[in-house]
């Protein structure tokens, strides 16, 4: 029985483990390991032309969202980014802010990166300075999430850490009440023995 | 002669490795300790970030401190599983120290308990980004996955716990005064910590959710606080051979509370600024959300030292342990009752300045009396259970094993 548990919990330990390095694997170092971008999307921030490029046709809420931005040829001079994304009527999010990193450069434009939260619909602000001014885009996206689990499964799931620790205790407790009546149990026979020994 | 010369380096060489041992799981609960502190940290800036900032991304700066603290604590156990059973397996007296996982690891149940609760909160963390892609950045301290979290933590804190209890026990076997010394008081740390941890779970009590009897609208803080306090403090009573042992830990707990009020509120300022976010409109304010349970530490101390009175006179009377266990309960009852009478006419007068009305001061505090009553109970059995049980599965293990030799 005790080795049944302790198997148990040690592949627990293992399946857990792997689940959680794929989960951050999708959360984080998906996002830099991709193919080309498979979604343009067309805006005018002010004097410039930009051309938005995404990796991926849906946004999973939660998950680091890779993108590009490229301004049409021709646009002169360094031009910095500012990115953000606010949640949209209804969405219980805040302001997300997208990392740009203008010192590279791809075929599609300038790497960036941003995470949505929460599913729904969100607007993503583009802020373009460059020497033609500055120039303000709005992007519409939508994030899609996993379908929902059952709140009782969650509070399940959630409450594991507690229920392992009190499974853990009462074992304990009841091999204690055990071990005490063994011991009773002993220390009546030793008793018994050197009553009929004296007598 | 020649057997006698045998024997004596092997015995010698027993008695070091035993030692070595208990300074090994003194180090390793000392590392595991600081990590616990780290976590700490990084919860009630989480917490704070939440309330102040929202949740814009996965790895924000608080976010990584608590994943750190996680990855830290399991690697650490990992590390000192890995190096006792080693040690066991050169030195075959030292597995009556040891608690044998599936025939292939014997280590300290404490570092399998700290492993448990590191896999929990790992496993947990991915699980939370998924509930927040469901229902937002504005989901409370207690939903699934953050109690998740938070129990894994404080599963691991009581695995340090029984790691340093454990090594105290070892050393004061060997009459390693010093190691003992230090294992007392990194336990009296750990239960500091162990106090904070559980009194920060709690904060959601003290907005939002209340316990309605008819007109009446109570908070659920002071009960859920007397249940928590009562139950670290008892242990410490009974884990700790010191006098004042519940005193300290408070003390302790005051100062982790100290170092975190110090901590959160300029890191936050820091690094709005760095990263440039911008505050959320509904935060007016920073400030550590843990702040107010400095409040609550008067009435705390109050407690510790109430039991550390009786347990005092249980050892200058030399009670037996029953009227031991039955004064520390009532020591605990006639605090708590204070404790929350005072925090719920505190409460009470507060939701009366705010709503300008009347509201039933009497009945407030009869009720609070009536349900503190009945959480200190469990609470102080909780405590005395607890203690028994991590004492008793020390003795345990090496009896049996000593049988099975």
């Amino acid at each position: 029985m005790r080795i049944t548990i302790q198997l148990v919990l040690g592949l627990f330990a293992v399946v857990a483990l792997i689940v959680t390095g794929v989960a951050f694997y999708q959360i984080v170092l998906a996002s830099t390991i991709h193919g080309a971008p498979v979604r343009f999307i067309a805006a005018e921030a002010g004097p410039y032309s930009l051309k938005f490029a995404l990796y991926s046709d849906s946004i999973n809420a939660g998950e680091v969202v890779p993108f590009n931005i490229a301004v049409a040829s021709g646009t002169q001079g360094p031009l910095t980014y500012q990115v953000t994304a606010s949640p949209g009527p209804g969405v219980p999010g805040s302001l997300a802010q997208g990392d740009v990193t203008t010192q590279q450069s791809t075929p599609y434009g300038v790497p960036g990166s941003i995470t949505l939260v929460t599913r729904g619909a969100w607007t993503l602000h583009i802020l373009v300075s460059g020497p033609a001014g500055q120039g303000e885009a709005d992007i519409h996206l939508m994030a899609v999430a996993p379908p929902p689990i059952p709140g009782w499964l969650a509070w399940m799931i959630g409450l594991l850490p507690l229920s392992g620790l009190l499974l853990f205790w009462v074992a304990q407790s009841r091999c204690m009440a055990r071990q005490r009546r063994g011991d009773e149990q002993a220390l009546k026979i030793e008793m018994e023995q050197v009553t009929k020994e004296v007598s | 002669m020649a057997q006698i010369e045998r024997v004596f380096p092997q015995a010698g060489e027993r008695i070091k490795s035993i030692e070595d041992l208990a300074r090994l799981r003194l180090v390793t609960g000392s590392v595991l300790l600081l990590v616990s502190l780290v976590g700490v940290l990084g919860a009630d800036w989480d917490i704070q970030w939440h309330a102040v900032i929202g949740r814009d991304q996965t790895f924000t700066p608080p976010h990584d401190l608590i994943l750190l603290s996680i990855g830290l604590s399991g690697i650490v156990a990992l590390v000192s599983i890995l190096i006792e059973t080693t040690w066991s397996g050169r030195h075959p007296d030292l597995r009556a120290y040891c608690t044998d996982f599936l025939g292939l690891l014997r280590s300290s149940l404490g570092l399998y308990l700290v492993g448990f609760g590191a896999v929990c909160s790992a496993v947990a963390f991915p699980l939370d980004t998924y509930w927040h892609a469901l229902y937002g950045i504005d989901v409370s301290l207690w939903a699934p996955f953050h109690t998740m979290i938070y129990m894994g933590s404080v599963l691991s804190t009581f695995g340090v716990l029984s790691l340093l209890f454990e090594a105290a026990h070892l050393a004061k076997r060997q009459q390693d005064r010093r190691t003992a010394l230090f294992s007392y008081a990194g336990l009296v740390a750990t239960l500091g910590i162990l106090l904070s941890k559980l009194s920060t779970f709690l904060t959601p009590a003290l907005s939002g959710h209340t316990l309605r009897f008819g007109a009446i609208t109570l908070n659920f803080f002071p009960f859920l606080l007397a249940l928590v306090a009562v139950f670290v403090c008892v242990l410490a009573e009974r884990l700790l051979p010191w006098m004042g042992a519940a005193t300290m830990v408070v003390i302790v707990f005051l100062l982790v509370l100290l170092l975190v009020s110090a901590f959160v509120p300029p890191m936050i300022t820091l690094l709005v600024q760095a990263e440039h976010e911008t505050y959320l409109a509904r935060a007016s304010r920073i400030g550590s959300t843990i702040v107010p349970l400095t409040g609550q530490t008067p009435v705390l101390l109050l407690l510790a030292l109430c039991l550390d009175g009786v347990v005092w006179l249980g050892r200058h009377s030399q009670w037996v342990p029953s009227r031991q266990t039955t004064w520390m309960l009532v020591a605990a009852l006639a605090s708590m009752v204070l404790v929350a009478g005072v925090t719920l006419l505190q409460v009470g007068l507060r939701a009366q300045a705010a709503q300008g009305g009347e509201g039933d001061r009497v009945g407030h505090l009869l009720l609070g009396f009536l349900l503190a009553l009945l959480l200190t109970v469990p609470g102080s059995l909780l405590g005395q259970g607890l203690a028994q049980t991590i004492s008793w599965t020390l003795t345990m293990s090496q009896t049996l094993h000593a049988r099975r030799r």
